[in-house]
């Protein structure tokens, strides 16, 4: 194959057209993270109070978080020496204890967290879980939360609790509406008459015993990954 | 085709290479299998889906101990199409003014033939389909696509461009 070889030797064309994609590609590049910053995903507001709860649904229900005071009502210590207390709840659903953390007491601490979820798993079951047709391990059952359905009149008491070997002392407790709910977080604080308050300027600062505490209201209806992420 | 229109299409190429590069091209959502839910609860971020653009990846690769590879890949996924489309440019401004394009486009269309689509379609097809542990998937986004498309418009125009130069000049 030959080729026409010019002998006049052409002027180079000018430097810009060898530049200008990188601009192009440079500007488009500049658009994808001014883009980007916009785009910022909202977080952390996921378990806000929403919506009211509905008569006649059913709805997990958890103790996210409890405060103590730093000491009992009474004004006595909590333990012996400077030791925090062992924090732990009831739930009681028509005169019914419906769920309880006493096995799973926040230790040594003045605010005691929980989640919704959790799997007891002994490790002699592990080799079971991984069969392939072992033990099931699902969701459902990881679900560490009570299930309560919403009455009109209905009521649910959040009981407070330090675990003490002898005898568990009693923190406080909290009666709330169950139609009053919301779905979401709901955070309550004991004012100084020993009931649950919304307003935060209401709560007793010298009372001793349960200080606040965060309710958690999940409806039970939610897909099940809905769940594990309300619930966590 | 006229100079003027071969521009446009290389502006339209260029942009459509900085949309590859930058843009989504591939997504990763990882699972578990039965124990997908387990492995949320543990971390979110496990299950979390991960998206990367062309550059995430070579920065990944010269990040991570793959020096070699990543600079292999940024040569010819990034610099070369770079080069490429600037030399088009030029030829262009050179038909446009009614003279041959040089050397640089007989030099970028050898080298062309080393250009990184083919290897790149296919390294994205075996990632995409091939089946990966515990139900993971890879999802292939559109900037993978504005990337190809950029290769193929580019060679389109270097068509164009070899046709019209290699066209015999009125006297």
């Amino acid at each position: 194959m030959t080729e026409m070889v010019s002998t006049v030797k052409q002027p180079s064309p000018s430097p810009f057209f060898y530049v200008a994609p990188l601009l192009i590609v440079v500007a488009v590049g500049a658009l994808f993270f001014m883009g980007g910053d916009k785009q910022q995903p909202e977080e952390g507001d996921g378990n806000k109070p929403s919506a009211e709860v509905k008569v006649g649904k059913d709805y997990y229900v958890l103790v996210t978080l409890m405060e103590f005071h730093p000491k009992k009502i009474n004004g006595a210590k909590w333990d012996a020496g400077d030791s925090a207390p062992d924090i732990f709840y009831h739930l009681q659903w028509h005169d019914k204890t419906i769920f309880s953390t006493k096995n799973n007491a926040a230790k040594d601490v003045l605010i005691g967290k929980w989640m919704g979820l959790g799997a007891d798993i002994k490790l002699s079951d592990l080799g079971n879980i991984l069969k392939p047709g072992g033990k099931r391990l699902t969701p459902l059952n990881a679900i560490k939360a009570a299930l309560i359905s919403v009455e009109q009149d209905g009521e649910l008491v959040v009981r407070a609790y330090d675990n003490d070997p002898l005898r568990d002392d009693f923190a406080g407790q909290c009666a709330l509406r169950v139609t009053d709910l919301k779905q979401g977080d709901n955070e309550f604080f004991i004012d100084t008459n020993g009931h649950a308050t919304r307003d935060r300027d209401e709560l007793a600062k010298d009372r001793g015993g349960l200080k606040r505490l965060v309710l958690r209201v999940v409806d039970s209806a939610l897909p099940i990954e809905e769940l594990v992420k309300a619930l966590r | 085709m006229k100079p003027g229109q071969l521009q446009v299409l290389l502006v339209a190429a260029s942009i459509l290479l900085g949309v590859g590069l930058f843009a989504p091209c591939m997504t990763l959502q990882p699972s578990y299998g039965n124990v997908t839910w387990l492995a949320r609860l543990i971390d979110p971020d496990l299950v979390a889906p991960t998206t990367y653009s062309l550059l995430d990846g070579i920065r990944s690769l010269l990040t991570d101990s793959n020096v070699f590879i990543g600079v292999v890949v940024l040569l010819f996924s990034v610099v070369f199409p770079l080069w490429k489309l600037g030399v088009y440019w030029a030829a262009t401004a050179q038909l446009a003014s009614g003279q041959k394009p040089g050397a640089p486009v007989r030099w970028v269309n050898q080298l062309g033939k080393w250009s990184m689509l083919d290897v790149f379609v296919l390294a994205v097809l075996v990632v995409a389909v091939k089946g990966l542990p515990g139900g993971s998937r890879v999802e292939i986004e559109w900037g993978a696509a504005a990337f190809c498309a950029s290769v193929l418009l580019s060679i389109y125009i270097s068509l164009h461009i070899t046709k019209t130069s290699a066209a015999p000049t009125e006297p």
